[in-house]
């Protein structure tokens, strides 16, 4: 989600803004719109198949070093309290979102459940049970605790956000008075599975946010490095290598599990058990995973890398750009593509189909999104050359 | 080896043919999700040595098969049908231990139980709706899972899990991979078959085979009829397999 919002004499970037964060949130943006479509033949293009972490680990460590940049610099500007009510202010925005997504979610359950009401599944499955309950239901949405399907990212990324400041104060004292309690409190997590209380019954958060601040913090820490203007981390060569091993063992492993789905190889995957990539408490691999693809990308990908600045991948930029609108959008494009694909028959054409009209619709609101913050007029795409100067 | 794959295709291709009350399915199963080269040795040797196959069936309101309005449409029924044609001289039983919404904790909680009442030597669990449905931890329905299949080995039984079914309106509100991936996980680390009833279901209703969201109360209890049918045959005809292979010399 943008933090380009952070509003009053924001001065100047001392340094020229890293359009990679924002290239791979617009492209975890796209993955995150198509993963969200159930059966979708061309979302085994996407990250999860060839990696062992996928979209919404991009999006939660792309937002973290955002959020640890952006507001670091605010902390350092401003101090402690002007930069918890910038954070504060935004988890508000985040909120709202949830609710009105919410909304639109309710929308498409009551329509199944008075529509359709498929005998199938009767006592089967109690989807929409709880429509029953308006009541209590209303009082467990507004506490977060009642996350429908395919709704379960953002009530995540409000609590993460809620911390946040006391996250930049420990990171402004000493990195390790942020990054150690982080890592304890993810431990205990894997170890007790200990877990924010969910709805209905005994449920949990799909996103535990004890695990999973660790990487938001972890992604926080090289944000506010950038903050700082300290020179990015030197990784050591032998780091680098395990984490081109690790990411290099996921791609296979996911892709021939993929491929053999699809094109019945005569290989036999290997299927890892749930517990070792289960997204509830983002386990070790999953952890390691998106920090090598992390490692590997910030290495690999240069800066000022011309395919950033290419026509294709600016759009990518101003979409990465208008994070919170677009993600909200890719929800309900997810659901209407859904609704089309059950119509039309879903077959594989018009699969493509709605895919590229749900990606280039996302790229329309994002260009009409940045016309609009710039007051009427496209941010300049910089030409190659000067943005390397 | 080979002639043991002949055997088998002969078998396989014997089993197909209609007979009596089992006509060939109405669905072709995709063959990515087919249960295919499974090995049943408990199932097997109850055949070979007793001439008989007990088969416990647990789940949930699919299970029982109510959306057919008849018992004798339900899966169990089809599929007791199905496998005494594939397996003349055998006495085949199908129990059915299932109830609404029954979770797969309640019904491991029932597991010893059932499995010393009925003594089966095919154990067939289906699961994962009432989770997805309440979006409840597929960790924990994986372990639940995990728990049950030692439990129905120590009985000497041989198991398959079955994944939860699909429609499309219903994987538009709940997000039902999930658990059908926690079950075909928990499969394959336990070296089960998993009769992926989801794809099955998905791949029907995309060719345009059944019409699983259909409103028109006839065609509703006809497509229920057709699929229960459809995935009794998808069991049958691989359990028959399996339990007629001779073991390897």
């Amino acid at each position: 989600m943008s933090e380009t919002t952070v509003p009053t004499r924001v001065p100047a970037s001392r340094q020229p803004r890293d359009y990679r964060l924002d290239f791979f949130r617009g492209l975890a943006l796209v993955f995150i719109f198509m993963d969200h479509i159930p059966d979708n033949t061309l979302s085994y293009l996407t990250l999860r198949s060839f990696a062992l972490s996928d979209a919404a680990e991009v999006f939660i460590f792309i937002s973290g070093l955002t959020a640890g940049l952006v507001y670091g610099r605010a902390l350092l500007r401003d101090g402690a309290v002007m930069a918890a009510a910038h954070v504060w202010r935004r988890v508000w925005q985040l909120y709202v979102a949830h609710l009105c997504l919410f909304m639109l979610f309710n929308a498409e359950v009551s329509y199944t459940v008075i529509h359709f009401d498929n005998p199938l599944f009767a006592d089967e499955l109690r989807a929409g049970a709880y429509l029953d309950r308006p009541d209590e239901t209303i009082l467990r949405v507004l506490l977060l605790q009642f996350q429908p399907a395919f709704l379960n990212i953002l009530p995540l990324y409000i609590a993460l956000m809620l911390v946040f400041p006391l996250v930049l104060v420990a990171l402004r004292w000493h990195p390790l008075v942020a990054l150690l309690p982080s890592f304890l409190l993810w431990g205990a997590a894997q170890v007790w599975s200990i877990n924010l209380p969910g709805y209905p019954g005994d449920g949990e958060w799909y996103f535990n946010p004890f695990a999973w601040q660790f990487l938001f913090v972890i992604a926080a820490y090289f944000g506010f490095r950038q903050a700082r203007a300290l020179p990015p981390l030197r990784l050591p060569p032998s780091l680098l290598l395990a984490a081109a091993a690790l990411a290099v063992t996921g791609c296979v492993i996911q892709a021939t599990s993929i491929m053999h789905l699809l094109f019945e190889l005569p290989v036999r995957p290997v299927v890892l058990p749930l517990w070792a990539v289960d997204k509830t408490p983002l386990p070790l691999l999953r952890l390691l995973s998106i920090l090598s693809l992390a490692c590997l990308v910030s290495r690999l990908v240069p800066r000022h890398a011309p395919c950033l600045t290419s026509r294709p991948g600016w759009l990518m930029v101003l979409c990465g750009q208008q994070s919170l609108y677009l993600f909200c959008f890719s929800i309900l494009l997810s659901v209407l593509g859904n609704a089309v694909l059950t119509g039309l028959g879903g077959r594989l054409l018009v699969q493509v189909a709605v895919n590229a009209a749900g990606i280039l619709l996302l790229a329309g609101l994002g260009l009409l999104l940045s016309w609009y913050g710039g007051g009427g007029r496209l941010p300049e795409r910089p030409r190659s050359g000067e943005a390397a100067a | 080896m080979i002639l043991r794959l002949v055997c088998a295709a002969l078998l396989a291709a014997g089993a197909a043919l209609p007979a009596g009350a089992a006509a060939p399915s109405a669905c072709p199963v995709p063959e990515e999700v087919a249960l295919s080269d499974i090995t049943l040795p408990h199932a097997r040797e109850a055949v070979a040595t007793r001439q008989s196959l007990d088969v416990l069936m647990l789940g949930g309101a699919a299970t029982l098969g109510n959306a057919a309005q008849g018992d004798a449409f339900s899966i169990p029924a089809r599929l007791e049908a199905r496998l005494r044609d594939a397996l003349p001289g055998v006495d085949v039983h199908v129990t059915t231990h299932a109830a609404p919404l029954r979770s797969a904790s309640a019904t491991l909680g029932d597991l010893e139980t059932d499995l010393a009442q009925t003594g089966p030597a095919l154990v067939i669990w289906s699961s994962g709706s009432v989770e997805a449905g309440g979006g409840s931890d597929t960790d924990d329905l994986a372990q639940t899972l995990q728990t049950g299949i030692q439990r129905i080995r120590a009985a000497g039984a041989d198991v398959i899990l079955v994944t939860l079914q699909y429609a499309p309106s219903i994987a538009r509100i709940v997000d039902l991979e999930l658990y059908r991936d926690a079950i075909r996980r928990v499969g394959e680390a336990n070296e089960v078959p998993v009769l992926d009833r989801y794809g099955m279901m998905r791949a029907w209703s995309a060719s345009g085979l059944l019409d699983l969201d259909a409103t028109e109360p006839e065609a509703r209890v006809q497509v229920a009829r057709t699929l229960f049918d459809c995935v009794a045959a998808a069991l049958a005809d691989p359990i028959a397999a399996a339990a007629r292979t001779l073991p390897p010399p």
